[in-house]
């Protein structure tokens, strides 16, 4: 796949252009400077990166250590005690 | 053993749930249906006679457009095409709407489809749409809120800036007809189809009060204002127009009649009927209305339909539509004795409010009445709603000592106030408010206790010090109940709650613990109120005072027995051993046995012993106490819903307990016991997965059939069939089934809103986007469900952490992919803040810090990616990891701490990372060389990038979601003579950038950059040769402006260079053909001179410097012009002028710099 590289500045005149050459636009992706430093200069680990896919893509609820829910549990209705009416009267 | 325990928890379980009887119905409040989806508002629901269809506002990025939706399929789509505003959208029998369009002005028309809507067609085609032609008027009038009165009359509102009108609109005649007319602005009018009511909102003493026009007669009722504490909002008529239903904003706190999430919005019913009788008979009865919503759910835009009521609550994050049984929360069976459990077991005050205003609508008993009004007061004001315990206050005037009200009085405009000031801060405006009331206080002498106290608040909520010893004196065994509520919430405000105050602390808890006046429920809550405070305490700490307190306690039997069982579940939890552990337990089950029948003793041992015993991660004890409490909690009970959570929370915190143990045996149980109990979205979810993984999926999928066809799992069984799809290990059949599993979400039923089906659906669109990515090219459909979906189950599962750190995960690696960095990052940091399970020995923990650290990367905050990846443990010894920290040092410019790690990942890798794979390899290389190159060390840096360019590279060409650009190595390999043309010999630096040159025929810029630097090295050892370049140069710049256009960095200079170049070396350059640059002078200069009038100060200075430059060519090189008369007709002409508006210094710097330059150049003229 071909990409094209652009800055921000040229979008415009992208867009514009693209307007009357739908036909034959070519497809324009704006890719931020630190996206082209990692893709020239650092490594690819495809391996680590799938390892990573497998275990950040979640479809189920993710088990946490105790303290975490404990926080949740604490100020949840359910534990809570009510103050009861009372008497401005003695 | 523990396994033994876990089958004997579930047995005994099994019988108290199932044994006893098999209905799982219990009381609990009517729930509300979700009917949309965030993340966008959603509101101002329309449902049809038939409801089928949907209708509402969404408003998303500042627009506002009606969508309909399909209730029986769920399908969604816009109503109006979104080029304008569209809102208020209503059917009529025939199907026609008629809605307010935004299209040809912006004070709205009220407009109508003229043939009947089809939701295969759907936007409703332009031609189809009619509007009402506006009457001619000097002022805009605003057209809104139309509704179908017929099926040919429209009734909609007509408002100018001095009038309101209703008029009455004949679509067939197209005929109008006023219908009222007043000086008063009108709001929200609503009326049936085919009815003889409308009911409308009008302002009167600035005050918006509801009320209801008989058009028929004229008739015109108005509800009494006084009513209900607060304001009234939008409303809504039954069919057969007996019942009004209308919001209410409770405490409007920022007086704008809109829901804000802050303001406590209710739905109420009146029947008009004996709002007539009331206002006609001047009965002195009150009026009955019913609340029908809780206060905390925040619902507005009421809908009445065939016993359902559709509504907008800003209830789980977004404004969204819901439904709920047309008798509201409270379900329509309950009677008094149900009310009264549900009061005592309810845990919330808007809760208690809802209960006591339906046994105020409920009962005719005036004494109940005045008790319910004063019971209102004291939760109003628990709850803080000032405004509204102000209104109680009133209406329990004549039940309260005169002094005793006034003081009330004025404490509650105080909180008031206090409640409405920003940030805390004390204002003149504030001070002097306060003040005011303090001299209110002054001439009151009794009761003198209840008097100093109140006055002390309002000191010290005006900033003032006040000693808590003179408070402690006022304080006895037998003052006013009310006083120790005052007494506590000063001391909460002037006394922090920390170790140094222990002592004053429990003094003050022993003054209001041993009072006699307090009712058992108020005693209970300053107990709770005592223990979460001493819980920051080390458990002996807390044991030795609580033994204090024991002591104090003597004559209290149910209190001592509160603190004493607190002390026996802090001796469990400190206990060496089982047996020991064992041994206070019994003694804990013996104190809940003795207190069986004292419903708010009992359920606070039970809150006391869960709390501990969760906090401190007992999972065994807990799950044995929750257990006990629904074994004690007769299933007709209201505490019954809630003691069936909290064994739904005790299993689950077990199940996950022996899961996070490498137990997923013993957590299978514990997770049956949950689903076979509550039918639990989660639970199945675990229950599958444990099970899967310990091989017993056979024996799962019986179990859960045996349940299926005694049709007690409902939920479960559709999502088994749901998850195993997704469970299949075959990668191909796994893609596959991600469409059937959407397929089987979709027909779940339409009140199946488990965060857990949003969660998989993001999931699932996640994995379909990570399948069909192409480099930078994702679907957008799926991007767009994925985030709905994610965000969804996100705001869903507020309550339940599990769920979200899942779709918090799942965003963040979203978000990434969408290049959307800085809201990546926001997740991922609400997902760290969640902790992970075995802290950072969790495989899972090692990802995550690498995500994190290249979202922060790629949002340009190099040190902290760098600090996050560095909080790896074992860092050094994992070389993905190493390499990213070399990278991420590099990029912050910290050369040699950068080559350190560099020389660490060598270490495993080998010299020169021989062992790692290419194209990896040599993008590592580059950047080693590149620090190599920075620090210096140029022989070592050309090795390295010589080294680089021996390679030939076998690329693998497989995108993936962290790398989306094909490796290019013509590119690459350019970038590298880039470099070298920077190090070694003249010679070797010519070499080097002509092969750059060569490589960079498809990048212009860069080339003509290539080009310019190879002039400028040749320009001293061949002059020839570099103006061969210079013209090549020019050539390549003019085919750059062909196809980018005249302007631009590239094109300005190369321009002024080949000008520089050519003035510099006057005599070579005019034997040159001049009519290339002429030709690109002429466009670039016609270019900017067109522009000039909107041209910023810079490209102003630009296109000066050019004019400069080429009339000193055409003067030195060309021999053409004057320079006496160039010069000034540069110097008066409109740019000069121009350039010395914005700036008269710029101007100056551009001569001065140009006459130093000119004077090195040409020093005759000097």
């Amino acid at each position: 796949m071909k990409t094209f590289v652009i800055t921000r500045n040229e979008i415009a005149l992208f867009l514009f252009l693209s307007l009357f050459n739908l036909h034959c636009a070519p497809k324009v992706y704006i890719i931020d400077r630190q996206t082209v430093l990692q893709e020239q200069a650092a490594g690819d680990w495809p391996d680590f990166e799938e390892s990573l896919l497998q275990s950040l893509k979640k479809k189920n609820p993710v088990p946490l250590p105790q303290t975490s829910t404990n926080d949740f549990e604490k100020n949840q209705p359910l534990y809570k005690t009510l103050n009861s009416e009372m008497s401005v009267e003695k | 053993m523990k396994i033994l325990f876990g089958f004997l928890c579930f047995f005994i379980f099994f019988e108290i749930t199932w044994g006893a009887t098999p209905d799982l119905s219990y009381p609990e409040f009517n729930s509300l249906k979700k009917l949309t989806l965030g993340p966008d508002d959603q509101l101002d629901p329309f449902v049809d006679a038939s409801h089928r269809f949907l209708i509402f506002t969404k408003r998303s990025n500042m627009i506002t457009q009606l969508h309909i939706k399909n209730l029986e399929t769920g399908e969604i789509q816009p109503l109006i095409s979104p080029e304008a505003d569209s809102a208020h959208g209503k059917l009529n029998q025939k199907g026609q709407l008629v809605f307010t369009y935004y299209k040809y002005n912006s004070f709205g028309d009220i407009c109508w489809s003229q043939s009947s809507i089809r939701f295969d067609q759907f936007p409703i085609d332009e031609k189809q749409i009619k509007c009402v032609q506006k009457k001619s008027s000097p002022i805009p009038l605003e057209s809104s809120q139309g509704f179908w009165h017929t099926n040919e009359d429209i009734i909609y509102l007509e408002r100018s800036s001095t009038h309101s009108f209703l008029i009455l609109y004949n679509t067939i005649r197209a005929s109008r007809k006023v219908l009222l007319q007043t000086s008063s602005p009108l709001a929200s009018p609503f009326g049936s189809l085919n009815g003889k009511r409308i009911v409308y909102s009008e302002v009167s003493h600035k005050v918006p009060q509801i009320s209801i026009l008989n058009i028929i007669t004229q008739e015109k009722l108005i509800i009494p204002s006084s009513l209900l504490p607060g304001i009234s909002g939008l409303m809504s008529l039954s069919e057969d127009e007996t019942e009004l239903y209308f919001s209410h904003y409770i405490s409007d706190s920022n007086h704008d009649s809109v829901i804000d999430g802050r303001d406590n919005a209710t739905i109420w019913k009146i029947n008009l009927d004996s709002l007539k009788k009331f206002l006609t008979t001047s009965s002195k009865d009150d009026l009955k209305v019913q609340q029908l919503t809780p206060m905390n759910y925040n619902c507005s835009y009421p809908f009445y339909n065939h016993n359902l009521l559709f509504l907008t609550c800003a209830f789980q994050g977004s404004l969204d539509i819901y439904a709920l049984d047309g008798n509201g929360s409270i379900p329509k069976t309950w009677n008094f004795k149900v009310l009264d459990e549900a009061l005592a077991t309810s845990r919330t005050y808007p809760d208690r409010i809802l209960i006591l205003n339906t046994k105020k609508f409920l009962t005719t008993d005036i004494n109940e009445i005045n008790k319910i009004n004063q019971s209102l007061f004291y939760y109003h004001l628990f709850a803080e709603d000032y405004q509204a315990a102000q209104f109680y206050l009133v209406k329990s005037k004549f039940h309260i000592d005169p002094s005793v009200y006034q003081l009330l009085e004025v404490l509650l405009k105080a909180l008031e106030l206090e409640k409405n000031q920003i940030d805390n801060l004390i204002t003149i405006p504030f001070k002097e408010s306060m003040t005011a009331l303090q001299r209110k206080i002054t001439p009151i002498k009794e009761p003198n206790t209840f008097k100093q106290l109140t006055s002390s608040l309002l000191q010290v909520i005006l900033g003032k010090t006040i000693s808590p010893a003179n408070l402690h004196t006022l304080i006895k065994n037998n003052n006013r109940p009310f006083e120790y509520w005052l007494y506590y919430r000063l001391m909460l405000k002037i006394m922090p709650q920390n170790e140094k105050n222990l002592p004053d602390w429990m003094q003050i808890y022993a003054k209001i613990l041993t009072s006699k006046t307090l009712t058992l429920e108020t005693q209970i809550f300053y107990v709770g109120e005592n223990l979460d405070f001493l819980g920051q305490f080390p458990i002996e700490k807390r044991k030795d005072k609580l033994s204090e307190l024991i002591s104090l306690l003597k004559e209290n039997n149910e209190l001592r027995s509160l603190i004493e069982n607190e002390i026996h579940v802090l001796n469990l939890i400190s206990a060496p051993d089982e047996k020991s552990k064992m041994a206070h337990l019994q003694k804990i089950d013996l104190l809940f046995s003795h207190f069986k029948t004292n419903y708010f003793i009992r359920r606070s041992l039970n809150v006391r012993t869960l709390l501990n015993l969760l906090h401190h991660q007992e999972l065994k004890y807990l799950n044995i106490t929750a257990t006990h409490w629904l074994r004690d909690t007769p299933k007709s009970s209201t505490e019954f819903s809630y003691a069936r959570h909290v064994v739904i929370k005790a299993a689950l915190a077990q199940a996950y307990g022996y899961w996070q143990q490498q137990k997923p045996r013993i957590a299978a149980d514990y997770f049956f016991q949950s689903l076979s109990l509550t039918d639990d979205v989660e639970s199945h979810s675990g229950y599958i997965n444990t099970m899967t993984e310990i091989g017993q999926k056979k024996n799962m999928q019986d179990r859960m059939a045996y349940l299926t066809s005694h049709d007690r799992i409902p939920n479960g069984s559709k999502w088994l069939e749901i998850i195993l799809l997704l469970e299949n290990s075959d990668k191909k059949q796994f893609i596959k089934n991600l469409d059937t599993a959407l397929k089987k979400i979709s027909n779940l039923p339409a009140d199946f809103n488990d965060p857990l089906k949003y969660l998989l659906t993001g999931f699932i669109y996640l994995e379909k986007i990570q399948r069909t990515q192409k480099g930078f090219e994702f679907h957008p459909e799926y991007l767009k469900l994925a985030q709905q979906n994610l965000i969804l189950a996100s705001d869903l599962s507020r309550e339940n952490p599990r769920i979200q750190a899942a779709a918090l995960s799942n965003l963040g690696l979203l978000s990434l992919w969408n290049q959307n960095y800085g809201q990546s990052i926001r997740f991922l940091e609400l997902r760290k803040q969640l902790g992970f399970e075995q802290g950072d020995k969790n495989p899972e923990y090692k990802y995550f810090l690498w995500l994190y650290s290249q979202a922060l990367f790629l949002n340009n905050q190099n040190k902290m990616a760098k600090e996050t990846l560095e909080q790896i443990p074992n860092a050094q010894g994992i070389p993905e990891v190493i390499e990213r920290i070399a990278f991420y040092t590099m990029l912050s410019e910290n050369w040699t701490q950068s080559l350190k790690h560099y020389q660490v990942l060598e270490k495993i890798t080998g010299q020169d990372f021989v062992t790692i794979n290419e194209p990896s390899r040599s993008k590592i290389r580059l950047s080693k060389a590149y620090v190599l190159f920075k620090l210096d060390q140029k022989i070592e840096a050309q090795k390295l990038f010589i080294k680089i360019l021996q390679q030939k590279f076998q690329i693998n060409s497989n995108s993936s979601p962290f790398r989306k650009m094909e490796f290019d190595s013509k590119h690459f390999n350019s970038i590298v003579y880039g470099f070298l043309s920077q190090l070694g010999t003249e010679k070797e630096r010519i070499l080097f950038l002509e092969k750059r040159i060569e490589l960079l025929d498809e990048d212009l810029p860069a080339l003509i950059q290539a080009q310019m630097k190879l002039a400028e090295i040749l320009t001293v050892s061949d002059l020839n040769a570099s103006i061969i370049v210079m013209q090549k140069t020019l050539a390549d710049c003019i085919r750059f402006a062909e196809e980018n256009g005249s302007l631009g960095h590239t094109v300005f200079k190369t321009l002024s260079n080949y000008l520089v170049h050519g003035i510099f070396h006057s005599d070579q350059y005019s034997n040159i053909n001049s009519k290339d640059i002429r030709h690109q002078i002429s466009k670039t200069l016609g270019a900017l001179n067109k522009q000039m009038e909107t041209a910023n100060l810079t490209a102003l200075k630009n296109q000066w410097h050019l004019t400069y430059l080429w009339n000193l060519y055409q003067e030195k090189v060309l021999k053409e012009g004057s320079s006496t008369r160039w010069r000034n007709d540069l110097m008066q002409s409109s740019l000069t002028e121009k350039i010395h508006q914005k700036d008269p210094q710029a101007l100056k710097q551009i001569q001065d710099k140009v006459s130093e330059w000119e004077s090195l150049l040409f020093p005759s003229l000097q």
